[in-house]
């Protein structure tokens, strides 16, 4: 049903949202369907550097009274746009699965977790609203949490619905007047959302759509004088020079720039001897291919103890190999394309230089249409190998041996990352040292690794994962807001009302 | 054809065969209970487990993971970290055995080669062999005894496709060798004939999910052709063979594609006037009895009876789980209490639609089994269109007092290697170790997870 209706619907022109008006641009791009890419899902016009500058202005001069907006009526926007995102549920599922080939069952669970952002972050800045009062007699002490002022969002591909929302709606509710700049890949369904927020009740200026190359434009916003907070989902590579690039004061600049960035992760999963081995190898089946192991939180090492390693290992390999490759919509699909041709010929590249390294134990056939990678496996990889330390984005896992817990351990820990990690364990003294020594922000104990709930599983590591505190956690929305002290001395002429005397 | 009876004329009933099963039951039990010191280690943990609920997680979690586990060395370490845990209050006997400084040391390894083997002991009281020749001698003796069987091939998850196909060529195999062998089996008027008609000796229980890999509700039509085509190969054979083939109910989340592909392919002009096959239904389930609504119009479509075996059902806290985790409705009964009624009332509507289903009563509940021999009774069921079932090892002196009654009763065999049947046997001994039940205090008697048909 809502398959047919999305069809319909393909190749319309979005433009972006200026000031509450849509305006027309100089150059558009298509986004395609990865599992088939003569699909055009949409055509999106780019905003230019100078309309991306009237962006600004128009978030300049909305600022004042979004700012001045009680927050239970920016709560109010955010709950009605969680149920306007649960009414078009499977309509949304949709759009996500066709314009960046995610199965049907996650794209659902993506728009899940964009309503769960929203009711989340409403109920969040209402706590947070009440502030703290540290009174006494004759002072009122008043901590007070206020909006920063202009937000840029940078939102990634492949969570196209669930990040985009959960970033621009923290950014929106605290009071900061936000542009999403949504990946190119991901850019229809990003004008979805702006949609969804318009109908929501939004203030013109207050939310602009600004789809945009990122190296001209999206650098150019990330620089811009006038912006206060840059909050960032992607590569580890783009991360680190928009937090070089926000660190430059720029002439009339008058603030420093918060950033919030989200980047990769080289997860790894444990499996070691006392592990269930059929659970285990489901999951971590299911966290290095789902979505085509293109998730920041998927596994792409997995760690074997040397008793097991032979009994596991020719498993987890026909166990992927039983996997079904084909378009994200077909519903037998277990592993659909990657999002483009250019992610696709990185990821073969790593699994060539994965087959100088070590050894490949899985390769498949691939629909020859669409941007299809086959699940691979590498095994007797070295923890020090390239694929076993660069992350790849891929449906490439590599298995690495270990001799002992201790070695598995330092594997684990041993390169650049620390977003999520896995055990698969029944040995009690194992569980409780992973959760002191296994350094990642998500740690997940017999089960898989990937799949996040909001505020319960509040998500984000460290490292070079990124710099930030948890999306969908009790933190995060502090990083949107400055908070400020406000003292008043109510004596006047030494006279004030004490509390508890007469 | 329909027969209403009131209600009350089967509640006397009930309880007077439940009387008499409990009474048959019930002798010699306290002399077992006296001899707690006397006892082997198998029976000494399951009576620690039963006294002492922290202890009888931290037992369960530690055989849960025992196959798992390549050496002695790591058997005793788990043992200690396992039964060490603050949680646990350990008996004086335990104490005593796990009292070694060093894993690798003499008394480390006879801690470990102590509980490996009362584990296995245990084990082999609710798994009737590990090899079809082992389990071909258990079943002889169950004739013997008048009990007919199921055999069901407890299985690893069936995660690659070839282990789907592994999993259908041991059923053609095992119904191969179980079929020769009945040759040898001399008649047991029991359990072999109805009404005149005779009856398959030998009958097997399988998985749907286990004939796909990748079997998922979300992809049904790919999933439904998938195993209708093996279910195709297997129905096939056990024709051939002289078998009789019973479809498991796994979770609820199967459960509507479970149905709609066996129903799909019994009415199959092929299939269709088989009478010897049958699907398992969980009372566990609200929406369990429309379902069985649904069967009973279904079958009267079919024209050929086939047997139901009603369960109350094997994963109430995995879905009670699942349930509470994604904020969906519970599809399980929350109250132990209400599963009973709706067993009953899926009995009642079962038994009197005899001419349409057959039925299987699969409990170890004196009460349920009670209750369907009330009505079996009370409207003369043909002996065809009624049996009750036990699992292997749980209730023999009540599938004996039933067989007495002159019942057909078979006993539901599963059998395999020890690590693909730990989850089989952690449910066995949660149910009995479980301290609540119709008739509480005797072991056999299951508690809350009252179950049969896992």
């Amino acid at each position: 049903m809502a398959l047919k209706q999305v069809r319909m619907q393909l190749g319309q022109t979005y433009s972006p949202l200026v000031n509450g008006e849509f305006v027309s641009t100089e150059t558009q791009a298509d986004s395609v369907n990865p599992s088939n890419p003569a699909e055009i899902i949409g055509k999106v016009g780019l905003l230019s550097q100078e309309q991306a500058d009237q962006a600004i202005a128009a978030a300049k001069t909305a600022f004042p009274q979004w700012q001045a907006t009680p927050a239970a009526e920016r709560a109010a926007i955010l709950r009605r746009a969680g149920d306007l995102m649960a009414e078009r549920r499977s309509e949304l599922a949709t759009w996500v699965m066709l314009e960046v080939g995610k199965a049907l069952k996650q794209a659902d669970a993506e728009v899940s977790e964009a309503i769960d952002f929203c009711h989340y972050y409403a109920d969040e800045i209402e706590r947070l609203d009440r502030g703290y009062d540290y009174d006494l007699a004759g002072e009122t002490n008043h901590y007070r949490y206020f909006p920063r002022g202009i937000a840029v969002v940078i939102s990634p591909w492949n969570f196209p619905i669930a990040i985009a929302t959960g970033m621009t709606v923290a950014a929106l509710v605290t009071g900061n007047c936000t542009l999403l700049k949504p990946a190119e890949n991901s850019a229809v369904i990003a004008a979805k959302i702006g949609e969804i927020l318009i109908e929501a009740g939004i203030p013109k200026g207050v939310f602009q759509y600004v789809p945009a190359r990122g190296s001209t434009v999206g650098a150019h916003l990330v620089k811009h004088p006038d912006v206060h907070l840059i909050a960032f989902t992607g590569s580890r590579e783009v991360g680190c020079q928009i937090y070089a690039e926000a660190a430059q004061v720029q002439p009339t600049q008058k603030h420093l720039k918060r950033v919030i960035a989200e980047m990769g992760g080289k997860n790894a999963i444990i499996v070691d001897e006392s592990a269930d081995l059929d659970q285990a190898t489901q999951r971590v089946v299911t966290s290095a291919f789902g979505y085509s192991g293109q998730k920041c939180s998927a596994c792409s090492r997995v760690i074997v103890l040397a008793p097991i390693y032979e009994t596991f290992v020719r498993r987890l390999v026909e166990a992927t190999r039983s996997l079904n490759i084909g378009p994200a919509e077909d519903p037998s699909t277990g592993v659909g394309p990657v999002i483009d041709a250019k992610a696709r010929d990185r990821i073969l590249q790593y699994i060539e230089t994965g087959k100088a390294q070590s050894q490949i134990a899985l390769e498949m056939p691939v629909p020859a249409t669409g941007y299809f990678v086959s699940p691979t496996i590498f095994i007797e990889v070295a923890a020090t190998d390239t694929i076993a330390q660069e992350e790849i984005f891929g449906p490439v896992l590599a298995v690495i041996k270990a001799e002992n817990f201790d070695q598995a351990l330092e594997i684990a820990n041993g390169t650049d990352y620390g977003l999520t990690g896995g055990l698969y364990s029944r040995t009690p003294s194992h569980i409780e040292r992973s959760q002191r020594e296994f350094a990642v922000g998500n740690l997940y104990i017999n089960r898989n690794i990937t799949g996040a709930i909001v505020a319960r599983q509040p998500f984000g590591g460290f490292k070079m994962s990124g710099v930030g505190s948890k999306a969908g956690g009790p933190d995060y929305l502090l990083q949107f807001l400055e908070p400020r002290v406000i003292t008043e001395n109510i004596q006047r002429q030494g006279f004030a009302p004490i509390e508890g005397m007469e | 054809m329909v027969v209403q009876v009131s209600q009350p004329t089967y509640e006397q009933k009930t309880q007077a065969i439940a009387r008499e099963l409990i009474s048959a039951t019930r002798e010699k039990r306290s002399l077992f209970a006296q001899m707690r010191d006397q006892m082997r280690w198998d029976d000494r943990l399951l009576a620690f487990a039963m006294d002492n609920p922290g202890l009888r997680v931290q037992l369960f979690r530690f055989i849960d993971c025992l196959p798992a586990l390549h050496s002695k060395a790591e058997v005793a370490r788990h043992l200690q970290e396992y039964l060490g845990d603050p949680s646990v209050e350990l008996p004086e006997a335990l104490k005593g055995l796990l009292n070694f400084a060093n894993a690798d040391s003499v008394p480390g390894q006879l801690a470990a080669t102590t509980f490996s083997k009362a584990v296995e002991t245990l084990a082999h009281k609710y798994i009737a062999g590990e090899t079809i020749a082992q389990v071909i001698k258990t079943l002889d003796r169950q004739r013997q005894g008048k009990l007919t069987f199921t055999v069901d091939l407890l299985g690893e998850a069936v995660i690659t496709e070839a282990e789907a196909q592994a999993y259908l060529n041991s059923y053609l195999e095992l119904m191969q060798q179980l079929t020769e062998a009945a040759k040898k089996w001399s008649p047991v008027e029991a359990i072999d004939s109805a009404e005149g008609e005779p009856l398959t000796k030998v009958q097997v229980t399988v998985k749907l999910t286990a004939f796909y890999s990748q079997f998922d509700p979300l992809d049904a039509v790919g999933s439904q052709k998938k195993v209708s085509d093996r279910i195709r190969t297997l129905l096939r054979r056990a024709q051939e063979l002289g078998a009789a083939v019973h479809f498991d109910m796994e979770q609820y989340v199967y459960k509507t594609l479970t149905l709609a592909t066996l129903k799909g392919v019994l009415l199959e002009d092929e299939f269709r006037s088989r009478s010897d096959i049958g699907v398992t239904l969980q009372a566990y389930l609200r929406d369990s009895y429309s379902d069985l609504q649904d069967l009973v119009t279904w079958a009267k479509e079919r024209s050929t009876p086939l047997s139901v075996r009603l369960v109350k059902g094997a994963y109430w806290d995995q879905e009670t789980i699942k349930a509470v985790q994604h904020d969906w409705p519970q599809p399980v009964y929350s109250q132990k209490e209400s599963t009973d009624a709706n067993f009953e009332r899926m009995t009642r509507l079962l038994l009197e639609n005899h001419a349409h289903l057959y039925a299987a009563i699969g409990s170890h509940n004196v009460r349920s089994q009670a209750y369907a021999m009330a009505i079996a009774e009370t409207l003369n069921i043909p002996k065809r269109a009624i049996e009750l079932q036990v699992l292997y090892g749980m209730a023999d002196k009540l599938a004996k007092a039933m067989s007495d009654r002159g019942y057909r009763v078979r006993v539901y065999c599963p059998y395999g290697e020890l690590i693909p049947g730990m989850a089989y046997l952690i449910r066995r001994l949660l149910e009995n170790t479980a301290n609540s039940s119709f008739c509480g205090k005797s072991r056999g008697a299951p508690g809350r997870r009252t179950a049969h048909g896992s």
